[in-house]
């Protein structure tokens, strides 16, 4: 088993690639499906809670009414009173919302209503999201309608009355229920999230170790050294392949491993069947950049080339595959051509394999089958073109020697 | 010197590889995130709740709910800002049931629907969607208009029992039919806020830092213990000094020509506005690209490691400095916020941070003061790197057997 | 005349090894000077020691009778180098290659255009010119190698194996340029393995070994510091009693017959073949061809350095 050695050899000479592709990426994933909520939502309706800042220049009974308002459906975030502040709370998504409440306003409110007058304004700002900006807004905006209707209908009321009447007016809430919809999210998409996720990892981890590896091995005259060795072509190919395939299985294994130690709650919810087909599913996807890597080694690429090609194509694929953002949000042209790539194919058994229940039919089970097909045809036509180039490298190298060997797509 | 400049340029370009990562790999993660962006800043500027509600019956109530949505929902007459609601309008609980169902999958699909029920609106929303975790405000909005006209309703029965008096008086009745306009949005930043695009920010600094590739290739063949190519140039009558800044100055222009074209892409194809100025973002950029090749330089010069395994060093400095630049989605921008925020130390010394906030601070503060802060950071980096490479550059002048 | 190379008392060592070991070396002007030696001799040490681009311990340097060190931009000017790897630039074409490294010395672009023209004349590839590199097989790619160190008209030039992996044709050219280089004034250092290049070129001859100078002096003059003279080679049948005659001969120092052949192996002497072809018809051996093969650069070489192998 020499050159099976030989090879993982290489492979872990040059562990700076694992290292940063398959483990480092791989951290990175789980970081993201962490950060993301999946939780399931709770039976009963919750208002949503929006950031919002409130520069109370005015610090007056009705700006504080405004505050309380606001409370019962947001978080207040401090900022301080300053250019500065204002710019990063809004440009960095801190908060969604901005009010200043000028000095006086509370003064100059009263005398607006009592003089029927327009009402004074405030200045307010967005940060990202107009619609979340405007629900904060709407309360503001509400409140202070409530306060004028009060103040219009008793105009003898003390301030202190009317603030806490708005106040009650305000806690009572309409009835909201949800509409039964066939869609429902789980702790199980956190961890598919994690496995799309990991396309980008294990595809350029994949690349760039078994190009490098295959590279070298291709180099001319070292290939003719191992082929008029005793040992057969057969098992020349055979150790090669092992080896290529040893180091996939480790990746596949890490990822895989990873996956269950970190999600243990979606882990509870999949049953075995499930776990072991999202598994499946996650092989037979590595065998993809198995042959692109194969593909560079008989081009003679380097390692540069390697490097370029796996983490590009990972990124370009992994994100077509929906692991940044989900398919449904790209333009029907986008999501179109993704079927015409491998990840959309295992985002997809990935999907369907994670959600059996704990005796899948048969029909749920060849449905995986089908993308694993899907998988596997992409992986035949790679290693179909890697043959040809190869064959073409060989006829066409006129250098010769270990010359040839420098010829390479740098 | 000039020589060495036109040479080196002319080699560099010619090595394929070197524009993969300097100039390739830029403009299609720009072009990915266009895409991935462009339905998120679509969903951003949604100004509207699509709603639908079912027809009220004609009673007072019914009429009062109507004038009600009416008025939020943008009727004639109404204010000039874009209403709050888009309302559809069915006859029957199920139909409505039936038409939020079928567009859950649209670009912007309804948040639910309301029915009047014995005066008062009932609400039914749709709940958490997307796998992705994403969530909206939407169905937040609806609840809380509906709310609205649940405590002027309210205030009216209050009224009818302790102030009927107050119910004669037109300017009460407008002030309960009318939202109170006590707001105007102002906009504090140069450009306005977007979510998406501190992460162009992230995408020019991790283009900027791979532009080190380009030091890492051009410093390789200076030196003569790696290559017979390095020991001839070396044994050259042209000065040390002169041959290692005349590269220096090449790999600068190649990668400052490529942040160049990446910038182009983003700023006239992607449309991605820097506040209208353009020339401060040259500058940055400029500097970026010296930042990197010093970078480049450095990483080249350190003696014990392999040079095969510079690039993949570089790879990983970079992508480790671009995930604490928050180029890796949302939670990573949200980590590199905390972190700016409680050890502003490592944001500092992150030249990918420093590259993206130069941006930030060009697109949304109103002072140059941030930006100048920033380009000093980056100048005094440049100067850390090419003081390291230096350093070791002049003991690894000697050839070694 | 001061001479060109002038290395007094050289000392290098890595750590314990000494590389060179108190190496002395005086190159005059218009000499082609053959460097030799075993491998790990020293040889690349000195040369790389001369031309700066390694430190050394000990010794004096001198270069047209300046001190050469790494600032002596002024000296450099005046030599070319050919290393034994080619050293250019993948990328760039025969020309741009060139015109480089003769701008390294020569700053006159226009001046420049001559010399380059100059150069792929005189190494023939004017018709390769825009060619990269990899398009060219080995021959052309030494051509290019010594084209790119002797563009810019060096007065001294380092010759390292220049002829490595190369067919006879393209090192015949090669060493006729060397040679015509050297009629028109230039000083050659050069270094190879291929002893009857050296033979051939070469005005004066260096062996070291160990960093140690063993021997220098021209062809004929190295040749006489060995035992080793003629070598003889007669198709004979010959019986015992005539090569033990023939042993015994002044000047013979071995005989032998192998395979139907005779061979002696002579010190140097006048008659040696006359003297060898009397024993023979005193013994009524009727002899057939005839081989006499005066001592080759190599057998000065082995006897000096020794038959073993080196690292």
């Amino acid at each position: 088993m020499q050159v099976f050695k030989c090879a993982l050899n290489v492979i872990f000479r040059n562990k700076i690639f694992p290292l940063v592709y398959i483990v480092g990426l791989s951290f990175m994933g789980l970081f993201m499906a962490w950060s993301f909520d999946f939780g399931s939502q709770s039976s009963e309706f919750e208002l949503a809670r929006a950031d919002y800042a409130v520069v109370d220049r005015d610090q007056s009974q009705l700006s504080h009414g405004i505050i309380d308002a606001l409370n019962l459906s947001g978080e207040r975030v401090e900022v301080a009173d300053d250019i500065r502040a204002f710019q990063d709370a809004v440009a960095k998504g801190e908060i969604d919302y901005l009010l200043i409440i000028p000095h006086g306003y509370q003064a100059s409110f009263e005398k607006a209503v009592q003089e029927q007058a327009a009402l004074p304004m405030m200045d307010m700002a967005f940060s990202f999201n107009s619609l979340e900006g405007r629900f904060v807004n709407e309360q503001v905006e509400n409140y202070l309608g409530i306060m004028q209707s009060l103040m219009l209908a008793y105009p003898d009321a003390s301030l202190d009355k009317l603030t806490t009447d708005a106040q009650e007016i305000l806690s009572d809430r309409v009835s909201v229920s949800f509409i039964e919809s066939t869609s429902k999210v789980s702790a199980i998409d956190q961890l598919t999230f994690y496995l799309q996720w990991s396309t980008y990892s294990l595809f350029a981890g994949i690349v760039v170790c078994v190009g490098m590896l295959c590279s070298t091995f291709s180099r001319v005259d070292v290939r003719r050294r191992n082929l008029v060795s005793p040992l057969s072509y057969l098992s020349y190919n055979a150790q090669l392949a092992l080896s290529c395939l040893m180091f996939v299985l480790i990746a596949w294994a890490w990822t895989f491993m990873l996956a269950v130690v970190a999600f243990p709650a979606a882990i509870e919810q999949m049953g075995a069947i499930a776990l072991v087909w999202c598994a499946l599913s996650v092989l037979v996807f590595c065998l993809i950049p198995l042959a692109v890597g194969y593909l560079l080694g008989q081009m003679g690429a380097a390692d540069i080339m390697c490097n370029a090609v796996g983490n590009i194509v990972g990124l370009v694929l992994s994100f077509l595959g929906g692991a940044w953002i989900s398919l449904e949000l790209l333009a029907p042209e986008i999501r179109a051509f993704a079927q015409w790539l491998p990840c959309y194919w295992y985002n997809d058994a990935c999907s369907q394999a994670a959600h059996f229940g704990a005796n899948p039919s048969s029909q749920e089970l060849f449905a995986v089958a089908q993308d694993w097909a899907v998988m596997l045809l992409f992986t035949l036509a790679l290693f179909g073109v890697s043959l040809l180039i190869g064959r073409l490298r060989t006829q066409t190298m006129q250098a010769g020697g270990n010359a040839a060997a420098t010829v390479v797509v740098r | 010197m000039l020589i060495t400049v036109r040479y080196t340029l002319m080699n560099l370009i010619r090595t394929p590889g070197i524009l993969i990562w300097t100039l390739v790999f830029p403009l299609i993660l720009s072009t990915v995130f266009v895409a991935m962006f462009s339905s998120i800043e679509k969903m951003a500027g949604e100004q509207s709740v699509r709603v639908v509600v079912v027809t009220p019956e004609q009673t007072d109530e019914g009429a009062s709910f109507e004038a009600f949505l009416d008025a939020v929902g943008g009727s004639e007459g109404s204010s000039e800002e874009t209403p709050l609601l888009d309302i559809t309008y069915v006859d029957t609980e199920d139909e409505a049931r039936a038409l939020v169902n079928d567009h859950l999958q649209d670009d912007q699909p309804f948040a639910g629907y309301v029915v009047l029920k014995e005066g008062l609106p009932e609400v039914y929303v749709i709940g958490k969607q997307s796998a992705d975790g994403m969530g909206s405000v939407a169905p937040s909005i609806l609840s809380l208009i509906m709310d609205s006209y649940r405590e002027r309703r309210a205030l009216v029965g209050q009224l009818i029992d302790e102030n009927p008096s107050a119910l004669a008086d037109p300017v009460f009745i407008q002030s309960l039919s009318e939202q109170a306009k006590v707001t105007q949005q102002v906009q504090l930043t140069v450009h306005h806020p977007q979510e998406t695009i501190r992460f162009y920010f992230a995408l020019l600094g991790m283009a900027s830092l791979f532009g080190g590739s380009v030091g890492i290739v051009a410093i390789q063949l200076l030196k003569p213990n790696i290559s017979s190519l390095g020991a001839r140039r070396a044994i050259g009558a042209m000065t040390h000094a002169k041959t290692v800044a005349g590269t220096i100055f090449a790999c600068w222009m190649l990668c400052f020509a490529c942040l160049c074209v990446t910038f182009m892409y983003l700023r006239f194809v992607a449309q991605i506005d820097f506040g209208g100025r353009d020339l401060a973002a040259l500058i940055v950029l400029a500097l970026s690209s010296l930042l990197a090749t010093a970078l480049g330089c450095a990483i080249s010069s350190i003696p014990k490691i392999p040079e095969d395994g510079k690039s993949g060093l570089l790879t990983g400095i970079v992508c480790f400095a671009s995930l604490f630049a928050g180029l890796y989605g949302q939670p990573t921008m949200e980590l590199a916020d905390a972190v700016a925020k409680t050890a502003p130390v490592l944001e500092l010394i992150n030249p990918a941070a420093q590259i993206s906030q130069s941006f930030y601070s060009i697109t949304y503060y109103d002072s140059y003061e941030p930006l100048i802060g920033h380009l000093v950071i980056l100048m005094a980096m440049t100067l850390v790197f090419f003081a390291l490479s230096v350093q070791s550059l002049r003991r690894q002048r000697y050839a070694s057997l | 005349m001061e001479d060109v190379v002038w290395v007094k008392n050289l000392v290098k060592r890595y750590d314990d090894v000494v590389a060179l070991d108190h190496f002395s070396l005086e190159i005059a002007q218009g000499e082609i000077f053959g460097l030799l030696g075993p491998n790990g001799s020293g040889k690349t040490t000195a040369i790389n020691c001369i031309l700066q681009l390694l430190s050394y311990d000990k010794g004096e340097i001198k270069l047209f009778g300046q001190p050469m060190t790494q600032t002596s931009y002024d000296l450099k000017r005046r030599i070319g180098v050919v290393p034994q790897n080619v050293a250019v630039f993948e990328s760039l074409t025969v020309r741009e290659n060139i015109d480089y490294f003769c701008g390294l010395y020569v700053t006159d672009k226009h001046e420049r255009k001559r010399l380059v023209d100059e150069a792929l004349e005189f190494v023939g590839l004017e018709d390769y010119e825009r060619s990269r590199p990899k398009k060219l097989s080995g021959g052309l790619l030494r051509r290019l190698n010594i084209a790119c160190g002797i563009a810019h008209k060096p007065q001294l030039v380092f010759f390292d194996e220049p002829t490595v992996a190369v067919d006879p044709q393209s090192r015949a050219s090669i060493l006729e340029g060397i040679m015509r280089m050297n009629a028109q004034g230039t000083t050659v250092v050069y270094t190879s393995h291929y002893m009857e290049e050296v033979e051939q070129i070469c005005t004066r001859i260096m062996i070291m070994d160990k960093g140690q100078t063993l021997a220098c002096g021209s062809n004929e003059e190295l040749k006489e510091l060995v035992h080793a003279g003629e070598k003889i080679t007669i198709e004979a049948e010959v019986s015992q009693a005539a090569l033990m005659r023939i042993q015994a001969l002044d000047h013979v120092m071995a005989a032998r017959v192998h395979k139907g052949r005779l061979e002696v192996t002579c010190e140097n002497a006048e008659h040696n073949v006359a003297d060898v072809l009397a024993e023979l018809a005193k013994a009524k051996i009727r002899p057939g061809r005839i081989w006499a093969e005066p001592p080759t650069l190599q057998d000065v070489f082995l006897e000096i350095t020794g038959r073993e192998l080196r690292d």
